[in-house]
């Protein structure tokens, strides 16, 4: 689409003042390279406003609501979100337009004039025309459409229930309420008023004022109130579109930060722990994947180039998710957005607290490096972190890739310090780690990926990433190392179908993937149908080797180790003395022996079993059915003892 | 010195031929004189100084020559506190059990611990041989080392130091160790001799009787009650506590000191250093349990006797009215009788209280003297959880925003029972108990409000319930527990809420405190509707309700490996809808008796009127 897109403006230059050299620097610099004035100059930005809200009277007794921002009055002051800035170091001026507060919206409908985009679909009944029907595909296909849908659910409103958005039927925290319609809905806020002035916000049923359509064509190519006329005109320039609040899609890593917005999250909308809690699902972002599953209303030119395609899907939505993921954080610990809290738990790998307790857990146990915290989500900037150490590891690293490399590891460990980090410096190491990104994507290692990364290099990546031990560290990484894999499924060995295709397979059956994402570890019951980490790791390393060279480090649990060799030591030594002090006649005084009418003498317990076998990393586990054996052994034991009264 | 008080234990242990039965809940059959003689954990504390001034009166029971002599009942006392103790008591070696396992050391020590063995076997064998008491020196020694003595627990306890940072072969790194785990493991207090490095292999292998007995530093008592014991029984025992306590004896008849004492290890005490952090949770630490007061003191076993049991015992003694209501004031006195008294449910009540006060100070010091939010400060399971798509807990619905963590959920259930006894009748007590929720409501409140909660804001609420409790315990402490009492607690038991036993410990801690309550009925000839016995058993057992109700008490039942991984995985596959089904069957079977139907503020008002109903 990119390049449909300079034909178009080709086309449409041309008259003026198109030259081959001027197309060819709009495409070395696309619009958001350069910055927005109205973004710098922050003249058309609102003031923030206070506004009055009807609020039934069954809410008014409860109104402070769990972040206690409101006041208990009638009228309830709308703590309004700041308006996001813009930060001009970091990849911001991609979708800056989604962020803006002051454009208007109007709604798809606009856009769906037959003479625009809603004709008729492609292959019916004109089967010449190439567009035109974007707003049919949307509507009939894409799940966007059905936001509005989702969002009035009756699993959502609980979930509003839950968070004390809504009570009564009524929203009662406007501003909780703007952070679900952020995603889900074009028009993201609850008091926007709409532009045929059908309602207002004085009215009391405020509601109902605003315009309702899902994720429409403005929740993604921004805001259309400027460029709604303008953008079929003659002169639209990139410049001009971009000053207007349109998004430029065709461009896959504009397109990728834009999607992360929402998938992700962003500095203005936060989907947090405690929406989580309330009952909606994680969000696992990662845009090859997601892109496939999309029913597409436009058309890229890099589609048919195969083995480009999805590889620079994978690699834009790598660096769009970490880039949100870090702008986001950067929001939490600034506390920028009414529902942010300190520490913010979605940050953090689930699987890190939400697991049972049990010997046999699969975590990484605490060592002297690292105090017993919850571990900083993997699942943002796994791959890139893959694709950087594979630079070092191939010797194509510039500073940038190092820098980046090490900021991303500082915000890690700025969230790894203590249950509650320092707001102050995970905010600081957020924003550098931001700049840091901008600077690779827009320097040598950026430029040259986004030519030269091919799914031929992504499947070496592949390749290097399987051997490492640190890729299987959590359900996150794992994961998104299979999804990887498949993005470099145009480079598997005799295609999509060959050999590659089985272990990959066993791969997602075992990791459940997508249908498990929001349950995200790995196996811990021994007859679940998902994965052990050892079974996760064989497989990882036998789907890396029809990629590319695996070299499997050598992978050792040390703490378990260690607890077995000193396990070893402390037997042989009893053994040792007992075979030392033993005695020609053995002593008959064995305590076991005591009287079995004694109640005070506690049931014995059976004799320690041996917890590892050989050949197996993970502590023997006991069926079910054996466990309930011993424990109604025990209590029979226990009922006879009790037959004979208490000491 | 540790010669002498050895052969002190040993001229006791001759004595042990001719013991007596005396009090009838009294059928313990002590070990054999050699099955002792062979115990590293007998040898090793009968050589204690700390203990073997109690060794002479508290070890083998009263003897044919006391009782003969006349020389003062032994009802009061069972005289063989010790030897229980000793022989059956994990307390006895918390220490040993915990012990770091070093590699390089630990065959000395342990070369030189049978050595000591073998020396006072020696010793016996010739003393024994003059004295002429029977004694079969073949039988004496040790077939292999003894697990309790050194074993898994060993191997658990060096690798969570290894994984804290104390390197346990220096003396420094021991010093971590001490000033960390032995505050409950031993008995540790600051300053204390006896635990250092070099001596860990033979002195104090656990908690001694002076730890729990003594209070201050004032040894005045351990005389006195020695010296007026024997001429004067009267003059020491009905003394009123607190002369007890100038003394330097702590009080531990008072259920609510008693309870105070153990709840410093079994729920945390951060002022002396007993608090089991997150950290060395995630080093190894088993999960600590909940606890049901009444239920651990049985299982320990317990070494002293109930109330109800001394009542019994006392059935002779002409001053037991005057003891009882020296100790008991309120709850024994005009109109109620000790014998009458379900101490055991009263108890449980009490402990419920001591606990949450306890789990507040907690709170407080963590609020004001530690970096706020270490993870044990909430709830396991409120984290450590499996992720479901509309969950129980989605459905309770929470306090604030949801996904905060919550504090122990465990108290809950019994709480809202001595809550409600604390508010006690009429209009007046049903505002009192609304404002003691009021309080908990508060802090539950300010521990939503952001994630791990405001520690100001949670400090002040704290304290605020912190003095409320304080009452509570005050007046529950007073108040008459009967029969009626019993079966209206029986009764709110049985409609507790599955939203108050969504966790493993929550749920436990109903079936224990069911447990308790039936088996004093029971024990008090009650008639229990039929069924309900047997079902309130079943709560307890694994198979029927997925709650395991036994404890792993004595010295030969461990913790860790085995019984840790059956009750991690018994809470990994807990369904609270399982317990619930059985929870409302003997609400069914309890609602068809009428005698046990009292509405919550009938039961309150019950309670405090029973002076006059007895």
């Amino acid at each position: 689409m990119w390049s449909n897109v300079h034909r178009t403006l080709a086309r449409r230059l041309a008259p003026l003042a198109a030259t081959p050299l001027a197309i060819a620097i709009f495409g070395i610099a696309p619009a958001w390279m350069t910055l927005p004035s109205a973004a710098l100059s922050q003249e058309r930005l609102p003031a923030p406003r206070s506004l009055v809200v009807e609020v039934h009277d069954a809410a008014k007794s409860n109104l402070p609501g769990p972040r206690g921002s409101q006041s208990e009055s009638m009228e309830v002051v709308l703590t309004e979100s700041k308006q996001p800035v813009l930060d001009a170091r970091t990849l911001d001026r991609m979708h800056w337009s989604l962020l803006r507060r002051d454009l208007h919206i109007d709604g798809a409908m606009s856009c769906a004039t037959a003479n625009c985009h809603g004709g008729p679909r492609v292959g019916v009944s004109q089967p010449w025309v190439k567009r035109g029907m974007e707003f049919q595909i949307w509507l009939e296909d894409d799940p966007h459409s059905q936001s509005w849908r989702t969002i009035s659910s009756a699993e959502s409103v609980a979930m509003m229930v839950r968070l004390g958005i809504m009570q009564d039927g009524k929203i009662v925290d406007a501003a909780g309420f703007d952070n679900c319609l952020a995603c889900h809905n074009s028009v993201r806020r609850f008091d926007e008023p709409r532009r045929d002035h059908v309602a207002s916000i004085r009215q009391p049923d405020v509601s109902h004022a605003f315009l309702r359509e899902g994720v429409g064509c403005a929740a993604c190519h921004g805001p259309d109130e400027q460029w709604k006329s303008s953008h079929f005109q003659n002169g639209w320039s990139p410049q001009v579109a971009h000053d207007e609040g349109f998004v430029e899609a065709s461009d896959l890593f504009v397109r990728a930060r834009m999607c992360a917005s929402c998938h992700v999250g962003d500095k203005d909308r936060d989907m947090n722990h405690d929406i989580i809690a309330a009952g909606h699902p994680t969000l696992r972002y990662e845009l090859a994947t997601f892109h496939s599953w999309q029913p597409k209303h436009w058309r890229d030119s890099e589609a048919t180039d195969a083995t480009f395609y999805e590889a620079q899907l994978w690699l834009a939505g790598q660096v769009a998710s970490t880039d949100a993921s870090l702008a986001l954080l950067q929001s939490r610990a600034k506390h920028d957005h009414s529902v942010s809290t300190w520490p913010e738990f979605a940050a953090y790998n689930c699987e890190s607290c939400h697991h049972q307790l049990g010997l046999d857990n699969q975590r990484t146990p605490i060592d002297s490096g690292r105090k017993a915290v919850a571990l900083y989500s993997q699942w943002d900037d796994s791959g890139l972190r893959w694709l950087i150490q594979f630079r070092i590891r191939s010797g194509e690293s510039t500073e940038a890739d190092h820098r980046l490399l090490e900021s991303l590891d500082q915000v890690k460990q700025a969230m790894e310090t203590r249950p509650r980090p320092d707001a102050g410096d995970v905010a600081i190491q957020a924003q550098q780690a931001r700049a840091a990104l901008a600077d690779w994507l827009d320097g040598e290692p950026g430029v040259h990926e986004r030519q030269a990364f091919r799914s031929n290099r992504l499947a070496q990546l592949v390749a290097f990433t399987a051997g490492r031990s640190d890729t299987y560290r959590s359900w996150e990484s794992a994961t998104q190392f299979y999804l990887a894999a498949v993005a470099a499924r145009e480079s598997w060995p005799g295609g999509w179908d060959g050999a590659a295709r089985e272990p990959a397979d066993r791969l997602q059956q075992g990791l459940r993937y997508p249908e498990r994402i929001d349950i995200s570890r790995y196996e811990k019951r021994r007859k679940s149908t998902t994965a052990s980490r050892l079974e996760v790791m064989q497989l990882g390393i036998e789907l890396g080797s029809w990629l590319g060279p695996v070299e499997p480090e050598i992978i050792v649990d040390q703490d378990l180790q260690i607890t077995e060799s000193m396990r070893t030591s402390l037997r042989s030594l009893i053994e040792r003395v007992n075979q030392q002090h033993r005695q020609s006649t053995p002593p008959d005084n064995d305590r076991d022996a005591e009287p079995a009418d004694d109640p005070s003498q506690p049931p014995t317990q059976p004799a320690l079993p041996e917890l590892t076998e050989p050949g197996r990393d993970e502590p023997r586990r006991d069926e079910p059915d054996s466990l309930l054996e011993q424990l109604q052994q025990r209590r029979e034991a226990r009922e006879r003892e009790n037959q004979n009264g208490q000491p | 010195m540790r010669l002498n008080l050895f052969f002190a234990a040993a001229i006791v242990s001759v004595a042990s031929s001719t013991t007596l039965r005396l009090a009838a809940q009294d059928n313990y059959v002590a070990p054999s004189l050699e099955q002792r003689v062979s115990d590293p954990v007998y040898v090793s504390w009968v050589s204690q100084p700390k203990v073997a001034q109690c060794v002479s009166c508290h070890y083998q029971g009263p003897n044919a020559a006391s009782v003969l002599g006349g020389l003062g009942s032994s009802d009061f006392s069972r005289q063989r506190e010790l030897d229980y103790w000793l022989s059956h008591d994990k307390h006895t070696i918390a220490r040993r059990r915990v012990e770091p396992y070093r590699e390089e050391q630990e065959e000395a020590e342990l070369a030189a611990m049978l050595d000591r063995l073998e020396e006072s076997k020696k010793k016996l064998v010739e003393f024994y041989r003059q004295s002429g008491a029977p004694f079969d020196p073949t039988k004496v020694g040790l077939k292999k080392l003894p697990e309790d003595w050194i074993g898994e627990s060993n191997l658990l306890s060096r690798r969570i130091c290894d994984k804290l940072g104390f390197d346990v072969s220096t003396e420094s790194g021991y010093e971590q160790f001490r000033d960390q785990c032995l505050t409950c493991h031993g008995g540790y207090q600051k300053d204390d001799t006896g635990f250092t490095l070099a001596n860990k292999g033979n002195e104090q292998v656990g908690i001694d009787c002076m730890y729990c007995h003594q209070q201050g530093t004032n040894p005045q008592w351990v005389q006195d009650h020695q010296k007026d014991a024997l001429p004067n029984p009267d003059k020491w025992r009905l003394l009123p506590a607190e002369v007890k306590e100038a003394a330097g004896m702590r009080d531990l008849v008072k259920t609510s000191s008693q309870a105070s004492l153990c709840l410093d290890c079994h729920v945390g005490n951060r002022q002396k250093n007993m608090f089991v952090t997150h950290e060395m949770y995630a080093a190894g630490h088993p999960p600590l349990p909940s606890v049901e007061l009444q239920t651990f003191c049985t299982a320990m076993p317990q070494h002293w006797q109930t109330s109800s049991q001394l009542h019994d015992s006392l059935s002779d003694y002409p001053g037991r009215d005057a003891y009882f209501q020296t100790n008991f004031p309120g709850v024994v006195g005009p109109g109620t009788s000790a014998g009458g008294t379900f101490w055991n449910t009263r108890q449980m009540l009490i402990g419920a209280l001591a606990a949450r006060k306890k789990s507040l100070q907690i709170v407080i010091d963590s609020a004001a003297a530690h970096p706020w939010a270490d993870y044990s400060l909430y709830d396991c399971a409120s984290c450590h959880h499996e992720l479901q798509s509309d969950s129980r807990r989605q459905q309770r619905g929470f306090p604030g925003a949801p996904g905060r963590p919550r504090q122990p959920e465990w108290p809950e259930p019994l709480l809202l029972i001595a809550y409600r006894l604390f508010g006690g009748p009429g209009e007046e007590g049903q505002q009192r108990y609304q404002s003691i929720l009021q309080l908990e409501q508060d802090l539950t409140r300010d521990f939503a409000d952001q994630p791990f909660g405001n520690p100001e804001r949670v400090r002040s609420s704290a304290e605020a319930l912190q003095a409320e409790i304080d009452k509570a315990i005050a007046k529950v402490e007073a108040l008459p527990i009967n029969a009626r009492t019993a079966r209206g607690v029986l009764g709110m038991l049985s409609r507790t809420p599955i939203e108050q036993m969504l966790t493993y410990d929550a749920s436990r801690q109903v079936v224990w405190a069911l447990q308790v309550i039936a088996g004093e009925l029971e024990s008090h000839n009650q008639v229990l509707p039929p069924g309900v016995s047997e079902v309130i058993r079943s709560l307890g057992e694994p198979a029927a309700s997925g709650v395991e109700a036994g404890l792993p008490s004595g010295r030969s039942q461990f913790i860790y490996p085995v019984g840790l991984q059956q009750d991690l995985e018994l809470r990994a596959q807990f369904d609270p809808e399982r317990l619930e089904t059985q929870l409302r069957q003997l609400q069914t079977l309890l609602s068809d008796a009428a005698a046990l139907r009292p509405s919550p503020q009938d039961f309150a008002a019950e309670s405090a009127d029973q002076a006059t109903a007895e």
